[in-house]
C-alpha cells in the first residue's frame, strides 16, 4: 500500500471568470472546460496515456452535456479512451475532484489527473412548474379534441411562468432558506452589520483591482462570441462605500444586510489542474507549485453552512497538528463578505470553538494580510463547481510568489458543509 | 499486356452461390488492393458472366464490393494512358459494353450493392445491373470522372446513367465529372436505398427476391425507383425539348470551357446523335468519340497530370515511405492573418489539432468568428451538421503567447513579410518548442536558410508555403535550403499530401517557383497597358488561353501591396530582372489595393467589376500618355507576349534547378497559378511549343 504518496499539483489555468450574463455566456460549461484542459495539453506536451483520467465540478450539469467531465475530456482532444467523472459537493466541486486524485495517487489507482471545475452560470436552464408539467402531461394524454381542449382551458398566466433553476439551486432544500437567508443569518449570530459587510467587500474589490497582474498568471484569455476576455469580469477597481451603501438588501426586505454587493455574483468560468504523483513531475519534468498535504469535508447545520470553513479549518489542524498560527496563507472563498466576517469572529470566540468544535480554547486569528491577498469570490465572482479548484491555484501561486511554505484553501458548502485543503510548496 | 485466367488468379474477382441459388460476384483487389477495371479483370468477369449464362441453378446475382472503401477504382488509367490507336481503342471500349450488356442480359436479375467509391467503369458496371442499393457511409461516393482526362465514359456509361435517372439529372454528372452522395443517389433514383453498410447485403438479397418474384410475373428489369418531375419528363420524352436543352447545356459548356477541352463537347454531340437510335449506334457513337479524343492532346495532357501527381509516380521524397518520418498531429500557427487563418481552417478541417497564436487578440477574434462562418459553410456543404462543426472548432485552439506550443509537432510561421519580425518569432520559438518539433515558414519571399539560422534547429526549419485561399488552392511549395535534413523535408511533403496538397520541392531561390514566374508575367501586363492596350482585353486573352482570370484581375485578387513587395523584394535579386513600374507604386500609394479596397485596376461594387478608364490610369502614372499608338495589339499578340515573359523565366527557373525536375514545374503552374491543365503545364507547354531549355 502507497498510502504515503502525495499528491502535486503540477501545473494549473483558469478562464477568466464572467458574470453571468456577461461576456462568457455565449460559452457552455463544456465550452469552458475544453478550453483550460486544452490548454494544459498543449502548454504541458500531454499525450492521452500521460493521463489516467479526469474528474471536474460541475454543480448545475446541464442535461446537454450529461457527464460533462467526460464531454469535455472529449472536446479537449484527450482521446476515445480517457475515463472521466464529474463530481458534484456543491460549492466544493472543484475541490472533490482534486481530493479524488489524491485518494487515487495514494491508493496507487493511477498517477496523472487532469482535474478542476466547470460552470456556466449564463446557461443554467429554465424549467417549467410543476403545475405545467402535469398540464401538458394530461394534454398528451387525452384522446379526444374535446378533451384536449378541456384541458387547455385550465391554462393560466402562471403556468407560463419559468422556473429559474439558478435560483433554485441556491435555496437549501431541506431549510427552505435561501444561502443569502443563512448568510443574513449567521451575520445575526455574530454581529456582523452592514458597514463591516461592505467594507470587507470594498477591500476584496480594491485587492482583485491591485491583483490584476498577478491573476492574469493563472488566466487564459478566451474568445467569446465577439469578445476577446482576459479578466474577471465582476472586479470593480471604482467600487466605493457610498455605491455600496446604497444598494438594497436582496433577500430580507426589511432587517436584511446582505445586498448584491457584498454577496458573491452569479458568474461562469473553468479551473483545470494538472496533478499526480511525485513521480510524475519529475517524468514529465514539471517542477510541481505544490503538495496537497491533507484535507478533511465537514458537516453542520445547513441554515448556518456559511460557518463550514471555521469547522474544516479546525478539523484540519487537528489532524495535521498544527496550529492556526503555522498557516501562512488563507484562501477562503467569499460566497458572502457577512459570511467570511462570520468565520473569522467563530474562530476567535472562545465559547464557539468550545460548543461547535469541542476545542478547549478559541481557534484563533485569521489574520486579514493572509486572507484572500488577491481579492475573493465577491470582487473575483463564484461560478460554484470551479471555485474549489481556482482556490487551489490561487493560493499555491500566491504562496510561489511570496516564497511561502505553508497554505490552506477552504470553503462553505450549500447544504451545509465545510472543506478546508493543506496545500504546501515543495 | 497479357491476359490471365481467372483460375490463376481466384481472388479477382471472386464467385460464389449459396444454397439458396444466389450467385454472389465480390470484386476483389489483387493483394488487398483496390478493385480496377484492368485487362486482366475485364477477362476475368468476362469468364464469370459466360458461365452464369446457361446456369440453371442459379436465381440471381449480388455484386458486391470486397468490403474495403472501395467498389471498384474505375479502369487502368495507365493502360489508358498507353492507348493510342484508334482501333485498338475502340476494341477496348467494344470489349466494355459487351462485358456489361451481356450482365444486364443474364436471365436472372442482378443487383449492385455499393460501399465506398464506386468511380468511372465501376459506376459503368453499377448501371448495367438491374438494381443498385448504395451504402450511406461518408466513404460512399459515386462518379464518372473520365471528362477530367479529356475522354468520356465509353462502356455504356452514356446510354446508361441518362437511362437510370434521366437525361437532365446525369448532365452535370456526365459533363463535370461531379460526385454524387448517398442520399442524392437515392433520390436520382440510381439506388433503390441507402442502408448502413452492415445491412446492404440483407436489405440487397431482399430486394433481389422481390425481383425475382416479379420476374415471375413478367416484370424484367429493376424496380421503378424515381418519379420524374415535369422538366425531367419534357428533357427525356419530348425530342425539340431534349434538343433545346443540350443546346443550353453546349452553350454551358462552351462559355465555361471556352472550347478548349473537347471531351464535354463531344459528349453532348453523342447524346444528341444517340438519341432515340439503338443502344448499338448510342454505344458505336460512345466508342469513336472515345477513339477520338483519347489520342487528342489534351486528353494525353490531362492524363499524363493525372499520373504525375500521384506520390507513387512521382518518386523520390513524394513517394519514399522515409524512415523515421514522425506523424504531425499538432500544429501551431503562428499569425492569425489571411493565410494563418486559411491555414488554420485547412487543418482543423483535415482534423489535426491547431493552435493558432497571434499577439493581437483583435486578430485572433476575428480568426475565431471567420473561421466558425468558414467552416459552417464547408460542412454544410457536405450536408454535416452541428455536432461536425463543432467537433472541428473544438481542434481549434487560439491564444496570445507561445506557451501553448510546447506540444506542437510543427509551427507553421505566417507573420507578416517583415524579416525583423519573422526572425523574432523563430527566435522566441526555439524557447518553447520540444526538440523534435519542426518549424515551417510560409514565407513567400524570404529567405528560408536565413530565417533557420534564427533557431536551434537550422536542420529541422524549411519552407511551406501554402497559397490563397489556403483551405482550396492546391500547391504547397515545400522549401529546401541547405541546411535542412532530408527527414524533415519528407515529413513536410508527406504531410502536405496527407492534408490533399500537392507538394513541390522547390529551392530557397527568391519567390520560389509560382511568384518567381508570376511577378514578371503580371509586369508584363502592365507594360501592355504602356502600350496601349485595356485592361479588359489583356484579362480577357488570359482568360481565353485557359487561365482562371486574367492578369488584372489576379493583381486585385491578390492585392497590389502584395504585388508591389515582391516585385520590390525581386527587384533586389540581380538575376531576375525586374523593375517596378511606376503605375504599380502609384496605385498602392493611392490605396487601390485590389478587392480588399474595393478598388484596384478595377472598381468593385455590387455590379460587375469594372475597369479604369485609360484617363483614370494617366492621372496615376503620367508616362502612360505618351504611349496611345499600340492600341490595335490583338488577343493573340497580347496572350503571345503575356505567355513569352512566363516561357522565358520558366526557363530560367528550370536553369538555376529551382524545381527539381520539368514535371515539378508543370504541377505547380497548373496547382499553383491556374496554368491551364489542357497545355499539360507550362513546361509542357514551352516544350510542344518549342521554347527549350538550353541545358535540356
Amino acid at each position: 500500500m502507497k498510502s504515503t504518496e502525495r499528491l502535486m499539483i503540477l501545473d494549473g489555468v483558469r478562464t477568466p471568470f464572467g458574470k453571468a450574463g456577461g461576456a462568457l455566456a455565449p460559452l457552455d460549461a463544456d465550452d469552458l472546460g475544453r478550453l483550460v484542459l486544452r490548454e494544459l495539453v498543449d502548454r504541458r506536451r500531454l499525450q492521452g496515456d500521460d493521463v489516467d483520467q479526469v474528474f471536474l465540478g460541475c454543480v448545475g450539469q446541464n442535461a446537454k452535456a450529461a457527464n460533462i467531465a467526460r464531454v469535455v475530456a472529449l472536446r479537449a482532444g484527450l482521446g476515445d479512451h480517457m475515463p472521466a467523472m464529474t463530481v458534484h459537493r456543491n460549492c466544493a466541486s472543484g475541490m472533490e475532484a482534486v481530493t479524488q486524485a489524491a485518494l487515487r495517487v495514494a491508493t496507487g489507482r493511477g498517477h496523472t489527473f487532469l482535474v478542476g471545475g466547470t460552470e456556466s452560470m449564463s446557461n443554467y436552464p429554465l424549467e417549467v412548474s410543476d403545475a405545467t408539467k402535469q398540464l401538458l402531461m394530461d394534454l398528451q394524454r387525452a384522446r379526444s379534441l374535446k378533451a384536449k381542449l378541456g384541458i387547455l382551458s385550465r391554462l393560466r398566466p402562471r403556468h407560463l411562468r419559468p422556473v429559474i433553476t439558478l435560483l433554485r439551486g441556491l435555496n437549501d432544500p431541506t431549510s427552505g432558506l435561501s444561502m443569502g437567508q443563512t448568510a443574513e443569518k449567521i451575520a445575526r449570530e455574530f454581529g456582523v452589520d452592514r458597514d463591516a459587510q461592505d467594507a470587507y467587500a470594498l477591500r476584496s474589490h480594491q485587492r482583485a483591482a491591485a491583483a490584476r497582474d498577478r491573476l492574469r498568471d493563472e488566466i487564459l484569455p478566451v474568445s467569446a462570441g465577439p469578445a476577446w476576455v482576459e479578466d474577471d469580469e465582476s472586479v470593480r477597481p471604482e467600487q466605493s462605500m457610498e455605491a455600496l451603501a446604497k444598494l438594497r438588501p436582496v433577500f430580507e426586505k426589511k432587517y436584511g444586510t446582505v445586498t448584491a454587493g457584498n454577496a458573491c455574483p452569479v458568474s461562469d468560468g473553468a479551473v483545470g489542474l494538472l496533478v499526480g504523483s511525485e513521480d510524475r513531475a519529475s517524468s514529465l519534468g514539471i517542477d510541481p507549485l505544490g503538495v496537497l498535504v491533507d484535507w478533511c469535508y465537514v458537516a453542520l447545520d445547513p441554515t448556518r453552512m456559511g460557518l463550514g470553513p471555521v469547522h474544516a479549518i479546525a478539523k484540519l489542524l487537528q489532524q495535521t497538528g498544527l496550529d492556526l498560527e503555522d498557516i501562512e496563507l488563507f484562501e477562503i472563498n467569499e460566497a458572502f463578505a457577512a459570511q467570511v466576517l462570520a468565520c473569522l469572529r467563530a474562530a476567535r470566540d472562545v465559547s464557539y470553538c468550545r460548543r461547535e468544535l469541542g476545542l478547549e480554547r478559541a481557534l484563533g486569528e485569521i489574520p486579514e494580510e493572509r486572507l484572500n491577498v488577491n481579492g475573493g469570490a465577491v470582487a473575483l465572482g463564484h461560478p460554484v463547481g470551479a471555485t474549489g479548484a481556482r482556490l487551489v491555484l490561487t493560493l499555491l501561486r500566491e504562496m510561489k510568489r511570496r516564497g511561502l511554505k505553508r497554505g490552506v484553501a477552504s470553503l462553505c458548502v450549500g447544504g451545509g458543509q465545510g472543506a478546508a485543503l493543506l496545500l504546501e510548496r515543495p | 499486356m497479357t491476359t490471365s485466367t481467372p483460375a490463376t488468379r481466384p481472388e479477382t474477382p471472386r464467385l460464389e452461390r449459396d444454397e439458396s441459388g444466389i450467385a454472389i460476384l465480390t470484386l476483389e483487389g489483387r493483394d488487398g488492393h483496390p478493385f480496377i477495371l484492368d485487362l486482366d479483370a475485364v477477362s476475368a468477369l468476362e469468364a464469370i458472366v459466360e458461365s452464369l449464362e446457361d446456369r440453371e441453378d442459379i436465381r440471381g446475382l449480388v455484386i458486391r464490393g470486397a468490403g474495403t472503401d472501395v467498389f471498384c477504382a474505375g479502369a487502368d488509367v495507365d493502360a489508358i494512358a498507353e492507348m493510342s490507336d484508334p482501333d485498338e481503342i475502340m476494341e477496348t471500349s467494344a470489349r466494355g459494353q459487351e462485358l456489361f450488356s451481356a450482365i444486364e442480359e443474364l436471365p436472372f436479375p442482378v443487383v449492385a450493392l455499393i460501399h465506398g467509391a464506386c468511380m468511372g467503369g465501376g459506376l459503368e458496371l453499377a448501371l448495367a445491373a438491374h438494381a443498385r442499393l448504395v451504402s450511406d457511409a461518408t466513404a460512399t461516393r459515386l462518379a464518372l470522372p473520365e471528362v477530367r482526362l479529356g475522354i468520356l465514359p465509353a462502356w455504356g456509361g452514356t446510354t446508361r446513367l441518362p437511362e437510370v435517372i434521366g437525361l437532365k439529372a446525369a448532365l452535370p454528372y456526365l459533363l463535370t465529372g461531379r460526385t454524387m452522395y448517398p442520399s442524392r443517389a437515392r433520390s436520382l433514383g440510381l439506388a433503390l436505398e441507402c442502408p448502413p453498410k452492415e445491412l446492404l447485403m440483407t436489405r440487397g438479397r431482399q430486394r433481389l427476391e422481390a425481383m425475382i418474384e416479379a420476374r415471375h410475373h413478367g416484370h424484367h428489369g429493376g424496380p421503378a425507383s424515381r418519379e420524374p418531375g415535369i422538366v425531367d419528363y419534357l428533357v427525356d420524352e419530348i425530342p425539340p425539348a431534349t434538343r433545346a436543352y443540350l443546346a443550353l447545356a453546349e452553350r454551358q459548356v462552351k462559355k465555361e470551357t471556352r472550347g478548349l477541352y473537347p471531351a464535354p463537347l463531344a459528349l453532348l454531340d453523342v447524346l444528341r446523335r444517340g438519341r432515340n437510335k439503338s443502344r448499338e449506334t448510342r454505344f458505336r457513337l460512345e466508342r469513336e468519340a472515345l477513339a477520338r479524343l483519347l489520342p487528342g492532346s489534351v486528353s494525353k495532357h490531362l492524363v499524363s497530370i493525372f499520373r504525375r501527381s500521384r506520390p507513387k509516380d512521382r518518386g523520390g521524397l513524394y513517394a519514399k515511405k522515409f524512415a523515421g518520418v514522425r506523424s504531425i498531429r499538432r500544429v501551431g500557427v503562428v499569425g492569425a492573418g489571411v493565410m494563418g487563418r486559411g491555414i488554420a481552417q485547412l487543418l482543423i478541417e483535415k482534423g489535426l489539432e491547431v493552435r493558432l497564436v497571434d499577439p493581437f487578440s483583435e486578430a485572433l477574434v476575428r480568426a475565431s468568428r471567420s473561421l466558425r462562418s468558414a467552416v459552417e459553410k464547408a460542412v454544410r456543404r457536405r450536408r454535416g451538421g452541428r455536432v461536425e462543426v463543432r467537433a472541428t472548432l473544438d481542434r481549434l485552439m487560439l491564444g496570445t503567447d507561445y506557451s501553448g506550443l510546447a506540444a506542437a509537432d510543427l509551427i507553421i510561421e505566417a507573420v507578416p513579410e517583415i524579416p525583423s519580425l519573422k526572425e523574432k518569432v523563430f527566435e522566441s520559438l526555439t524557447e518553447v518548442l520540444g526538440e523534435h518539433a519542426l518549424i515551417a515558414s510560409n514565407t513567400s519571399s524570404l529567405s528560408v536558410a536565413a530565417l533557420a539560422a534564427h533557431t536551434d534547429r537550422p536542420g529541422r526549419v524549411a519552407g511551406l508555403h501554402f497559397f490563397n485561399p489556403a483551405p482550396k488552392m492546391p500547391l504547397v511549395e515545400v522549401v529546401r535550403h541547405d541546411g535542412a535534413d532530408e527527414l524533415t523535408l519528407a515529413t513536410l511533403v508527406q504531410f502536405a499530401q496527407s492534408i490533399g496538397k500537392t507538394p513541390v520541392l522547390c529551392s530557397d531561390a527568391p519567390a520560389f517557383v509560382v511568384n518567381r514566374l508570376l511577378a514578371p508575367y503580371l509586369l508584363e501586363a502592365v507594360s501592355l497597358l504602356a502600350d496601349g492596350a485595356e485592361i479588359t482585353t489583356v484579362d480577357a486573352a488570359a482568360r481565353g488561353f485557359g487561365l482562371p482570370m486574367g492578369p488584372f484581375a489576379l493583381m486585385d485578387t491578390v492585392g497590389l501591396d502584395v504585388v508591389l513587395h515582391v516585385c520590390r523584394h525581386l527587384e533586389s535579386v540581380p538575376d531576375v530582372g525586374v523593375s517596378t513600374p511606376d503605375l504599380i507604386v502609384a496605385m498602392a500609394d493611392k490605396g487601390l489595393l485590389g478587392k480588399k479596397a474595393g478598388m484596384g485596376f478595377y472598381r468593385y461594387g455590387k455590379r460587375r467589376p469594372r475597369p479604369h478608364t485609360r484617363k483614370e490610369l494617366i492621372a496615376f502614372d503620367p508616362t502612360l500618355d505618351e504611349s496611345h499608338f499600340a492600341a490595335r495589339l490583338g488577343r493573340q499578340a497580347l496572350l503571345d507576349r503575356l505567355l513569352t515573359v512566363l516561357a522565358k523565366e520558366g526557363e530560367r527557373v528550370l536553369d538555376e534547378n529551382i524545381v527539381e525536375s520539368r514535371d515539378d514545374l508543370d504541377l505547380a503552374t497548373i496547382y499553383g497559378m491556374g496554368f491551364p491543365p489542357w497545355t499539360g503545364g507550362l513546361a509542357t507547354w514551352m516544350r510542344e511549343n518549342h521554347w527549350e531549355s538550353e541545358s535540356s
